[in-house]
């Protein structure tokens, strides 16, 4: 990581997981690993994210809950999914309320995989959605600026 | 050491006859849950007196109706409304009743 | 009367490290009525017996809930091992206490930290999850996993430890509990705590019996009942006192769960001291046929295991019924009459799971 261009702030929304992933989340903000060296603030406001951490297979009643965040978010936006049931379902694809993976309900941009996801690889996925994050913001302030030419 | 817990058999008209005596004693209702048999459901009482767990098994068809404790035990509302969803069985006069909407979930009666 | 509103509160609320809806009647500032909804992390895993073998089960079962995931495991291996009538080794036994306890270490730990944030008390939230870290490389050091440990089986546990492992857990724990009592005594003595927990929430004695709840809920309340005290594991060669609080309120739960920790802390103490040498684990062949029921005291109160085999590899039912669920009768009981400012506070001090809830 060259550098970072804003402090992200961070959503975090268990999504029908085992609160195994969650608590290794809590455990990123917290002493030993502390994201927030990088400017990363754990927020519970959707309106001030720019990064989405879910963890879970997502079920049927949380499919409506977790678009509804995602859409609070203001752009530019970036989805992680954190542990492998967040990924494709994991242990629980095969239960029957579980709708198998968040890419399902929302796009996910980062993957990290793992039961329960370390902190180091969650850590490295918020790491990889801070690329895209600001790839997407430059792509966001192109768009906006061809928009105001075509004015 | 295993725990001896006594397991007794009891038919469906006693159930509320039996949470009574047990709320008289004391007792504190543990938990709920059914079980699918071959031609219906087993229902499984647990009451908790002290360190005694008394458990009573209610054998009833698959469109039997019986009645809930909510009336003596408020906590029984959760477990019943559990059953009715997940299982399909026929549960009268819940306090309150979730409708089978207490999970929400996408399938119906998924336990039948 | 004033007139009646109804607030919303959650699923995605900043104090719910989970979901769980709650609709809040007010009626001014204070709460009259609280109907929770839950349903937003079912999955259906008891339903998973179908497809999955009796010995696979026990992964998915211990991934019910992530913080208690070592006892959902060690329920099931019970049942089971009860069922099939099979002894496991006495070093197995005190494995698993050892384990146990530190899992209720954490999951303290881990909700004194939650509460700390709820009240607002960043610092205090902080120190305590540092301290839960410890534990944490310990459970990695002896299991391998941090937070899902896969480290029993039917029959007894996979893993061992050895005595210069154990001697150095009891080290660190000696040390750890210096740390604990420094932190702890902020939560015990501090006067803005104590003006956040004080006299809120009362739960008494007759409601705790007839709304069922359980475990340090039903302890703070002046009920004398720890299921630990039925010695499955090797609790019944432990000598512990059953711990309870006398104010009914939510300090007198924070109370109860800060002693459990330096209960905890003599509890493996004694269990090194007294481990018996030999194997870990014996040999199960065959199905389980019969039912059985099982009990365990976790960090939350009692969990019910009720497992029905056939005969064949799948079971016929598998069941749990886990203390978060028996308490959210009485989360609704002390809800009505409190302060709307108090529902984060009130909320938390059921230590709610709700994973473990919806299963």
């Amino acid at each position: 990581m060259a550098k970072i261009t804003k402090s992200p702030w961070l959503l975090h929304y268990d999504g029908s997981s085992c609160n195994g992933c969650d608590i290794e989340v809590l455990a990123c903000l917290t002493p030993v690993y502390d994201v927030e060296r990088f400017g990363i603030i754990n927020t519970g406001n959707p309106k001030h994210a720019d990064i989405f951490l879910v963890t879970g297979g997502i079920n049927e009643k949380n499919k409506a809950v977790v678009k509804q965040l995602y859409d609070q978010m203001p752009e530019p936006k970036v989805v992680v999914a954190v542990g492998i049931c967040a990924c494709n379902g994991g242990v629980f694809k095969d239960a029957y309320n579980i709708i198998g993976g968040v890419d399902k309900a929302i796009p996910v941009d980062v993957y990290v995989p793992g039961c329960a996801a370390r902190p180091e690889a969650i850590i490295d996925g918020v790491v990889k959605a801070l690329g895209v994050l600001d790839e997407k913001q430059k792509a966001f302030k192109a768009a906006k600026k061809q928009k105001g030419e075509n004015k | 050491m295993r725990e001896n817990y006594e397991l007794k058999i009891l038919s469906p008209d006693q159930i509320t006859i039996k949470a009574h005596s047990l709320r008289n004693k004391g007792a504190r209702l543990s938990q709920i849950c059914s079980v699918r048999t071959k031609d219906g459901f087993d229902l499984l009482y647990s009451y908790v007196i002290d360190y005694t767990f008394k458990n009573y098994k209610v054998s009833i068809t698959e469109d039997a109706q019986i009645e809930s404790i909510t009336a003596i035990f408020p906590n029984a509302f959760l477990y019943e409304n559990e059953m009715s969803e997940l299982f399909g069985i026929n549960i009268k006069y819940i306090a309150l009743d979730y409708k089978n909407k207490l999970y929400d979930i996408a399938v119906e009666t998924p336990f039948k | 009367m004033s007139k009646r509103s109804i607030v919303p509160f959650g699923p995605q609320h900043p104090v719910l490290p989970e979901p769980i809806h709650l609709d809040l009647v007010l009626e001014d500032e204070k709460v009259v009525e609280a109907i929770p909804s839950i349903g937003f992390i079912h999955r259906g895993l008891e339903k998973l017996v179908d497809k999955r073998n009796y010995k696979d089960y026990l992964y998915v079962i211990e991934r019910i809930c992530g913080i208690c995931s070592f006892m959902h495991g060690m329920g099931y291996a019970e049942g089971i091992e009860r069922i099939m009538d099979v002894e496991i080794p006495d070093r197995a036994k005190y494995l698993r206490t050892i384990w146990c306890e530190m899992s209720r270490l954490h999951s303290h730990l881990l909700w004194l930290g939650l509460l700390a944030d709820a009240f607002g008390f960043e610092s205090l939230f902080m120190h305590c999850w540092r301290m839960r870290e410890t534990i944490l490389d310990m459970f990695e050091a002896s299991t391998g996993g941090r937070v899902i440990f896969s480290v029993n089986k039917i029959g007894g546990v996979l893993k061992d430890m050895d005595s210069a492992m154990l001697k150095s857990f009891v080290e660190m724990f000696d040390k750890m509990e210096e740390e604990v009592k420094t932190l702890t005594n902020v939560f015990l003595k501090d006067y803005t705590v104590g003006s956040r927990l004080r006299g809120v929430g009362i739960l008494t004695k007759e409601d705790a019996i007839l709304n069922g709840a359980v475990g340090p809920m039903m302890r703070a309340a002046g009920i004398e009942q720890d299921t630990r005290k039925l010695g499955y594991a090797a609790y019944g060669d432990l000598d512990f006192d059953i711990i309870t609080g006398k104010d009914c309120d939510s300090f007198a739960r924070c109370e109860v769960r800060i002693n459990e920790i330096f209960q905890s802390f003599n509890i493996i103490r004694q269990a090194v001291d007294k481990i018996p040498q030999g194997p870990v684990s014996v040999d199960v062949k065959g199905n389980p046929n019969g039912e059985a029921f099982v009990r365990l005291e976790q960090p939350r109160g009692e969990a019910v295991f009720y497992f029905r085999g056939d005969g064949t590899e799948h079971l016929n039912r598998a069941r749990v019924r886990t203390p978060t669920f028996a308490n959210i009768p009485s989360l609704v009981k002390i809800l009505e009459g409190c302060d709307y400012a108090d529902v984060p506070i009130l909320v938390l001090t059921i230590d709610p799971c709700v994973s473990c809830t919806e299963r």
